[in-house]
């Protein structure tokens, strides 16, 4: 028993040093963990951001009828410095989130679990790479919070950032218009001419957004939805979140079941739940709420005084460990996501030497670098009815005969196709469309390594 | 030694004897103890199982746990590694008997009816497969030793705090050791999350200590779980449960359940008692001293249903929790028979007990050892003769269950065998391998063979009758293939490629 409660006392004091200390371990933790993926690509001579979201945002560059934020900052920054910008976006949402818990007085321990588990999570390590416009949401609404924190006329100071967030997508805004009505009516009890104020200016906002400037209700999704594949990344998830962070989710809201608290976390979680299956594009904010249900769950494991104290030490050993090892498996294969340097070198042949106005067909989630990269037309893009874009590159490349595959193509003016070294590797060989490429209408224009540049001739009359 | 451990002991002899005898009168072993049998041998080679393998589809990766082939080579250091595989196997079976006494001991209280438990433990039909080298013998008796385990640290947290550090330690070494040899240890999780809804919803209270130890069995099952399979995990998405099995066998290892095969495996005495025990306990008694192993039934009866267990695992461990069981229903028995108008006749139960259980336990599972499906001697010799024969680096065909034949003894590529795990396109290999069993066509079987490049067609008697092949394969012409083995097996050497015939 004695040796027991000293092994807890020494876990306590590692902790306790741990939670002094904290922003400088996690600022550290933050600088390996986020810039590894930028080196990888760096060294690898891949293009610096990945993710089609990334290559969504810079084709819009320079369009006058695009108000998203994160547009409109790219467009102030010179190209060279695009790639820090997911980077000072994560930094600012940390820092921002620092402050916030100081003045919501959110224990140091919740804190640190919360700052910890964002840096450790895929969802949010895959954000240092790609120009996330739901990680500038999230730092415009921390922000927007802590203005409103304020006193007297500097305020109304947080409806500028609130309403820079209304120009995302509106799912998004109608998110932080319930958020600031729950802080304003619910939880702090105002009925002061302020927060009507807020709220009105905010309504009018959405109005004229939804109206006026034709946002989209969710953006996205930039990639193939897969369902519960993508949200947990042990699973092979682009992004998502470890299983040990689910777990802990979990626990976090069993412990505490009895609290009204969890009442709010479960609709919350069931409200992104529902919205991942439908755009798996919101899985920020899903990753979000289980990254802090997972925080809360670690901190009350290690908070509450357990009978076999040894236990406790192991238990929470093992889960940090799990979390690590997770991130630590997604930092190894994050970087070989696409675009890899052999898609952007046929991309910009494809560019040099094809016609302007060719569609080109390549699998939907090379859309965006198509766009990107050869300038030209992808015949898919994903967040643009998604359904019906993913039926279509279904019906085309699981095609069997040229009978099915022709009129598809004929019908969509195909007259390009890109066969990426990832499409190599996944489509089967013997059969359906790169079998189908031995006709005579499609021609090899281009190769290098695995993959492929074919024309499609039109059908002779 | 007291008289019950004497009996024990003599039970546990009993039941070895009788299974080494089989054992050794079987000259080989099943087919999937030859993967085993070679992880062993690549162990005591070089200190590290077979993970990278270059004859296993013609080379492909494996993701298992290795604690079991450690296990078997730590023996193999001080004897040859066939008598090891003989008699190890046999004897972890054997060590049910004093498990399956110790745990009925302890829910029941009753010496007699623990005997008898442990003899039908002994004996039972389905773990009678006295051949088998295979990881299922060394989990069976760790999995019911970590739950006498826990039953025992349960009881010494209720009554005595002093001693309940020694069954801690003793349960997470065990519970750590189980967590390295099957993934299946999941099912004492999913009992434990069961054994706290029963109790739960029966007011029964859980002590805190019990939630403890549960909550970090979770996380150190899954944190083994995630090391070793990590990359299947990542490569085969949430499928990675079916491991990779060809959807067409599917149904061969993940079968509906039959309350057919149940009673032939299990035995239908402590089947059908067990059923009454269950029902017993949860509606009636509602004894907490049972709701672990009842919950242990739950779980793997729902993981059972959801295809999350092969079915003939499943079976092992039911059988055994069955088997445990039994004592319950015998100290229930008694008591009735007490209260009949008959009770100066009980000293009648226990024999008649006895000799219906030899009949319907003892019976069945020596004739389910005798029908062991085990390569013959004569077929062992042809893949020997491959070894010494033949290129290395000839791709053999042979059946999906002789694929392990064809690397451990002719020690060249297959073009399948059942790890399916982390294997580049099992669907197509196992189309490939249908079609060149059951095709008529030369030119079908010409491609399928270029594809793979597959030199050799071996044909064992095992695969005549798995194919219903009369004789030999019907594309055999002299032109194409010569015929360079003949005995009841025959092996063929593919001279023809596809274009040149």
């Amino acid at each position: 028993m004695t040796n027991s409660s000293d092994n807890s006392k020494q876990v306590n004091l590692y902790f306790s040093h741990l939670f002094k200390y904290q922003r400088i371990y996690l600022a550290l933790l933050w600088l390996i963990v986020f810039s590894q993926p930028l080196l990888s690509n760096y060294f690898e001579e891949k293009p610096l951001l990945m993710g089609g979201e990334s290559y969504y945002h810079l084709s819009s560059l320079g369009q006058t009828n695009n108000f998203n934020p994160l547009v409109f900052i790219l467009n102030i920054l010179p190209q060279k410095v695009h790639f820090l910008v997911p980077l000072i976006i994560s930094a600012g949402m940390l820092c921002l989130f620092y402050f916030l818990a100081k003045r919501f007085n959110i224990s140091e321990k919740q804190t640190f679990f919360i700052a910890l588990f964002y840096v450790l999570t895929p969802t949010f390590i895959f954000s240092s790479v790609t120009l996330s416009s739901y990680s500038l949401f999230l730092v415009l609404v921390l922000l927007g919070t802590f203005l409103l924190l304020e006193n007297h006329w500097r305020k109304y100071f947080c409806l500028f950032p609130f309403a820079a967030a209304a120009l995302f997508d509106t799912f998004s805004f109608i998110l932080l218009l319930l958020f600031i009505a729950a802080y304003l009516f619910l939880l702090k009890k105002e009925k002061s001419f302020f927060s009507a104020a807020v709220m009105i200016i905010l309504l009018c906002i959405l109005i004229v957004s939804v109206n006026f400037l034709s946002l989209p209700f969710f953006l996205g999704p930039f990639e193939v939805q897969k369902g519960i594949g993508n949200l947990v990344s042990d699973l092979g998830g682009l992004s998502g979140v470890g299983f040990f962070t689910l777990l802990l989710a979990a626990i976090g809201l069993l412990i505490d079941w009895k609290k009204k608290s969890t009442l709010v976390s479960i609709s919350l979680l069931i409200l992104f739940l529902v919205t991942y299956l439908f755009n798996s594009h919101t899985l920020f904010f899903l990753s979000l709420v289980i990254i802090v249900l997972a925080a809360l769950g670690f901190a009350k494991l290690l908070d509450q005084p357990w009978k076999l104290s040894l236990l406790q030490n192991i238990t929470l050993f093992l889960l940090l460990l799990g979390i690590a090892f997770s991130s630590v498996a997604y930092l190894e294969r994050v970087s070989h996501y696409a675009p890899s340097k052999i898609d952007t070198e046929m991309l910009q042949w494809i560019r040099e030497n094809t016609d302007d106005e060719a569609i080109i067909l390549s699998a939907p989630e090379n859309s965006y670098y198509i766009h990107q990269f050869a300038h030209r037309q992808p015949l898919f893009l994903l967040d643009q009815g998604y359904k019906q874009q993913y039926n279509l590159s279904q019906q085309i490349f699981t095609a069997f005969y040229i009978a099915d595959l022709f009129p598809l193509l004929d019908k969509n003016h195909v007259s390009i196709i890109y066969i990426s070294e990832d499409m190599k590797q996944t489509l089967p060989q013997d059969q359906g469309f790169l079998f189908l490429l031995q006709n005579e209408r499609f021609k090899l224009l281009h190769f290098r390594g695995e993959a492929e540049v074919w024309s499609f001739e039109e059908e002779k009359q | 030694m007291e008289k019950t451990s004497k009996i024990v002991v003599g039970i546990f002899l009993g039941t070895l004897l009788v299974r080494l005898v089989i054992a050794f009168s079987i000259p080989e072993f099943t087919y999937e103890s030859y993967f085993h049998l070679r992880q062993v041998e690549h162990i005591l080679q070089t200190g590290l199982p077979l993970y990278h393998d270059q004859l296993s589809y013609g080379g492909r990766d494996f993701s298992f746990l290795p604690f079991f082939h450690y296990f078997v080579a730590f023996f193999a250091l001080f004897f040859p590694l066939s008598l090891v595989a003989k008699v190890l196997p046999n004897v972890l079976t054997a060590l049910l008997v004093p498990i399956t006494y110790l745990i009925s001991k302890k829910i029941t209280g009753h010496q007699v009816g623990s005997l008898v438990a442990a003899f039908v433990a002994g004996f039972l039909p389905i773990l009678f497969e006295t051949n088998a080298f295979i990881v299922h013998t060394l989990f069976l008796p760790l999995i019911f030793l970590v739950i006498y385990i826990f039953m025992r640290f349960q009881e010494s947290v209720k009554k005595d705090k002093s001693i309940r550090y020694k069954f801690l330690y003793l349960y997470i070494i065990l519970f750590f050791l189980l967590s390295l040899t099957s993934p299946l240890a999941v099912i004492v999780l999913i009992g434990f999350g069961l054994y706290a809804i029963l109790s739960l919803v029966e007011e029964k209270k859980i002590y805190p200590e019990e939630f403890e130890l549960a909550l970090f069995s979770l996380f150190l099952y899954l944190w083994v779980q995630f090391i070793f399979f990590k990359r299947s995990l990542l490569e085969e998405g949430i499928s990675f449960i079916w491991q990779n099995i060809p959807l067409r066998i599917v149904e061969q290892y993940f079968p509906k359940f039959s309350i057919g095969s149940a009673l032939v495996l299990v035995s239908i005495i402590p089947f059908l008692t067990g059923v009454v025990v269950v029902y017993k306990s949860l509606f009636k008694l509602k004894n907490q001293k049972s709701f672990l192993l009842i919950s242990l039934v739950i779980a793997t009866s729902i993981l059972t249903w959801m295809r999350f267990i092969r079915f003939r695992q499943a079976l092992a461990f039911f059988s055994v929790v069955l088997a445990i069981l039994f004592a319950i229903f015998y100290q229930d028995l008694e008591k009735y028979w007490h209260k009949t108008k008959w009770p100066q006749h009980q000293k009648y139960l226990l024999p008649v007990i006895i000799v219906i259980l030899l009949f319907s336990t003892l019976l069945p599972a020596i004739s389910t050892a005798l029908r062991q499906e085990t390569p013959s001697v004569e077929e062992v010799a042809a893949f020997k003769w491959i070894n010494e024969n033949t290129p290395e680096s000839a791709t053999l065909l042979a059946t999906l269950e002789e694929g392990h034949l064809v690397t451990y003894y002719a020690k060249r590529r297959n073009l399948i065998d059942d790890r399916f795990i982390l294997a580049d396109d099992v669907e197509k290999r196992f189309q490939g391998l249908t079609s060149l069993f059951t095709t008529r066509f030369q030119t079908e079987v010409l491609d399928v063979a270029d594809h793979y490049q597959i030199e050799y067609f071996v044909l064992t008697p095992f695969a005549k009758e798995k194919y219903h092949l009369k004789r030999e394969f019907p594309y055999t012409t002299r032109r194409c293939f010569d015929t360079v083995y003949q005995n009841e097996t025959s092996i063929f050497k593919l001279k023809c490629q596809l274009g040149s015939t």
